[in-house]
């Protein structure tokens, strides 16, 4: 009996057979301005060929998936001929939900699952356990570790102790990569180009020019500084999508640094928003949310642990999610975790090679344990028992 | 999918009307989570939307110090926040009292005074400064 094991984000679906490769698909719909009544479903996106104000339509509302309609298309694409070619009656699921999932979407989830696809055999669990479980199976001398999950919509932190979760210890913070986007697109379009249209192709500019900064008032310094002096400073190209395909950051013997650029492209000069922006991670508070930043968060979360865990803790800092691919994030994470942190105490910080498909890596390792059969509710178990069993089961 | 109707919330258990498979396993009293009381239609179903999920999931009888989405959000920290400028994003050490937009240099102080009000709202919306009651 196969496998599959979806790591259902609120941006990307990490999906893969457990004896196969994985993939980073989009887990929305869009629309495009130019062919205004087609939409197009999850990757595909590459068939757009102006993607220039493209419109989302994502599944998930801060987090949590609430609309399921565009859910069941996304998955119908992915699980269809296209894509995976799911033999349902073969088949058995592993399946990411965000931590204190609210039981009504559990419920639906449960339903859609097994009534709607009719999987043989299905596993809900938080993708930290995944990440975890990856972990121990990588360092089977540790015994907890302390998962900061920085994706889309927010970012979790989540102790682990021996693969079972300490409740105690969660924390959310609500900074996710699509807040980071959005306040770079809202500060762009103040300050230079109108980009409010512009989600994807910011994004883009996202990934490619931002990244966190070691010493945050050095690097204003020089972000204050005029023409080639200023080593912030980038020009970035934004595609036309005729002639540039993709955007890219200009090199910095071609810059101008005095008087117009050459016209022909469109050109973003960024500085303090290279770093000012993933900073609003480590400082929710500069743009107005109360709450503490990611290293400040993570020392609060170890302290509420019994004291006797807490070295485990502080030297297993496992670092997955989409931001914490920005260059820095995790030296910053470290320098700031052990200001924060008694000298007695190691600190060490662990960023995987690919932060975004760590729990999806984690999801194929669990899929070949030997009690795998015991963790996974089976369509007879639901049909039987209903959402009771699976309430019991899994542990979201 | 055997849908069930039933019209009022949980307690009372009306015998909801079986789809054209009844599935045995589906209590009488049963509601089908993804839809929002009496518009169980097959075609047209609602599924909840986050305020009124959140709304339900408040009123479970939670225990004052059991975790749950509405308690584990990060605490305040305890550092200030940084101040920069509004318009060009460069530290701030001053405020402009009249439109309260933070400004680096005297020439930025002079065209914030040119903005119109509409600007300056959007500015401070940005970082959440905009006073509920002005």
């Amino acid at each position: 009996m196969a496998t599959l094991v979806l790591d259902n984000g609120a941006y990307t679906a990490k999906i893969g057979y457990s004896h196969g490769e994985v993939s980073v698909i989009p887990n929305c719909q869009f629309r495009s301005k130019t062919a205004r009544l087609k939409t197009f479903t999850a990757n595909q996106i590459d068939e757009v060929k102006d993607p220039s104000g493209l419109f989302y339509i994502l599944p998930f509302q801060k987090g949590y998936l609430v609309n399921w309609d565009v859910q069941r298309q996304v998955w119908d694409y992915l699980f269809g001929k296209e894509m995976f070619q799911v033999d349902f009656g073969e088949t058995s699921v592993i399946i990411t939900e965000p931590y204190f999932n609210f039981s009504s979407i559990q419920e639906s989830m449960n339903e859609i699952l097994f009534e709607e696809y009719q999987f043989q055999a299905a596993l809900r669990v938080n993708p930290g356990a995944l990440s975890a479980h990856r972990y121990f199976h990588d360092n089977p001398s540790e015994l907890c570790c302390i998962i900061v999950d920085t994706g889309y919509s927010f970012t979790h932190i989540v102790p682990y102790c021996r693969s079972k979760k300490k409740q105690e210890g969660i924390i959310r913070i609500n900074v996710g990569g699509k807040l980071l986007t959005n306040h770079l697109k809202e500060i762009i379009s103040y300050r230079q180009l109108h980009v409010m249209d512009e989600t994807h192709v910011i994004n883009q500019v996202k990934e490619d020019v931002c990244y966190v900064a070691a010493d945050f008032y050095k690097d204003m310094e020089t972000a204050k500084l005029k023409g080639e002096d200023n080593s912030v400073m980038v020009d970035y190209v934004l595609p036309d999508f005729s002639t540039i395909k993709k955007g890219y950051i200009k090199p910095r013997e071609e810059m101008v640094f005095s008087g117009k650029p050459t016209a022909g492209e469109q050109i973003l000069r960024l500085t303090n928003e290279r770093f000012a922006v993933p900073e609003i991670l480590f400082h929710p508070s500069d743009i107005g949310i109360q709450e503490m930043g990611i290293p400040e968060a993570i020392v609060h979360s170890i302290n509420n642990l019994p004291e006797e865990m807490q070295p485990h803790f502080y030297k297993n800092i496992v670092l997955t999610g989409g931001n914490a691919l920005l260059p820095g994030f995790k030296d910053r994470v470290y320098s700031e975790v052990r200001k924060l942190t008694p000298t007695d105490y190691d600190v060490s910080v662990i960023l995987p090679k690919n932060p975004i498909t760590y729990s999806w890596e984690g999801g194929k390792l669990i899929s070949e344990n030997d009690d795998f059969e015991d963790m996974v509710v089976t369509r007879e178990d639901y049909e039987e028992n209903g959402h009771v069993v699976c309430e019991e089961k899994f542990d979201i | 999918m055997g849908d069930s109707k039933v019209q009022s919330a949980e307690g009372a258990a009306t015998q909801p009307e079986t789809a054209a498979k009844p599935l045995p396993f589906k209590q009488a009293n049963f509601l089908h989570s993804g839809i929002g009381g009496a518009a169980a239609g097959k075609k047209n179903r609602t599924w909840k939307n986050l305020k009124q999920i959140l709304a339900l999931e408040r009123a479970l009888p939670w225990q004052l110090n059991d975790p749950s989405y509405f308690n584990i959000d990060a605490p305040p920290s305890c550092k200030p926040s940084k101040k920069y400028s509004d318009i060009s994003g460069l530290p701030a050490n001053y405020t402009d009292p009249q439109s309260k937009l933070r400004f680096t240099t005297i020439e930025e102080f002079n065209y914030i005074r040119m903005l119109p009000t509409d600007v300056v709202t959007g500015y401070l919306t940005l970082r959440k400064a905009t006073s509920i009651v002005s």
